[in-house]
């Protein structure tokens, strides 16, 4: 496909991208994994920044509760399938970019067929259960991943390459939540949501250009104290997940 | 009184202070977070038994996982 340069003309002035790496843009598979709080924005500043090729997975409905933090809805699309509402804004959005669509729920039987397409996986689901899935799959095949979660007025990013056997989101949280925490439902603001999802895209697409990204760290946001704090995350010798290589 | 570093910043705290007496004073739900001392995870059903001593590294993390 013959594609105009003029939309990216902001981001080709940095040294950085160039015509090269928004090439490499161009040419980029990326799975969003969740089109929710952190997948809305993600996949629109991947859309923005002509990732070419985007894969996006998500099997729920839009429920009038997902509005205050969901972007890429409003409320005509309540009971509409949230995949294929995305799917239309993304491509309307930016033309140059392909969205592929899997309404289906992350499985252990489905998730490494879905992975083995694309070149970074961003986990931006909401449960727990759901992460160490994505976690162990990405480790199973190789995909890099793009890790982040909210809660309240906090948040969570980190960047896993299974390739360069970096610490996983299991070396974070080696412990599962108990089921007590698990079931409770947490307050999420949709701006807390917009800057770890944004961040999202931001890793992917470092990771894309091959610049720095937050390898074996965790950069941990709170929103209320204004604060950044990013601490190292030790591979843990006992990780069922990466201890392998 | 011992000085620990929690999530980067030095604490002076009462000597024999435990995790989970650290916590309860914190207003900290032991349920919501994962606790590393020293670079170890610690069971959250042993967190009564240690004690911190001066030097010690104590990173406490919420469980954060929504979307």
């Amino acid at each position: 496909m013959q594609i105009s340069l003029e939309r990216y003309k902001r981001q080709l002035l940095l040294e950085n991208i160039g015509k090269c790496g928004q090439q490499k843009l161009f040419n980029a598979k990326v799975l969003v994994c969740g089109a929710g709080g952190l997948g809305g924005p993600a996949l629109t500043y991947l859309a923005a920044a002509g990732i070419g090729n985007i894969g996006l997975c998500d099997f729920d409905v839009v429920e009038p509760s997902n509005l205050n933090r969901q972007i890429l809805y409003n409320h005509v699309d309540i009971e509409k399938q949230k995949a294929y509402i995305a799917k239309e804004r993304l491509e309307n959005f930016n033309p140059d970019v392909k969205v592929k669509v899997y309404p289906e729920k992350l499985t252990e039987k489905n998730i490494s067929d879905i992975f083995k397409n694309y070149d970074v996986v961003i986990d931006a689901v909401d449960n727990f259960q759901s992460r160490y899935l994505i976690n162990a799959a990405a480790y199973k095949s190789f995909v890099p991943l793009v890790c982040g979660a909210v809660c309240e007025f906090e948040g969570i990013l980190t960047v896993i390459v299974p390739k360069e056997n970096t610490s996983c989101f299991q070396c974070i949280y080696p412990l599962k939540p108990s089921s007590e925490l698990t079931s409770k439902t947490f307050g999420i603001l949709g701006a807390t949501a917009g800057i770890i999802g944004s961040m999202q895209a931001l890793e992917s697409i470092k990771f894309i250009l091959g610049l720095h990204c937050l390898k074996n760290k965790l950069l941990v946001f709170n929103g209320i104290e204004n604060t950044y704090r990013i601490k190292d995350v030790l591979k843990r010798k006992d990780c069922p997940i990466c201890r392998q290589g | 009184m011992v000085t620990v570093k929690v999530n980067g910043e030095n604490k002076q705290l009462e000597d024999k202070t435990n995790i989970a007496d650290f916590l309860k004073s914190n207003n900290i739900d032991p349920i919501g977070v994962t606790i590393e001392h020293n670079l170890e995870i610690v069971n959250p059903e042993n967190i009564a038994k240690v004690t911190l001593k001066d030097g010690d590294i104590l990173e406490i993390l919420r469980f954060v996982g929504g979307g």
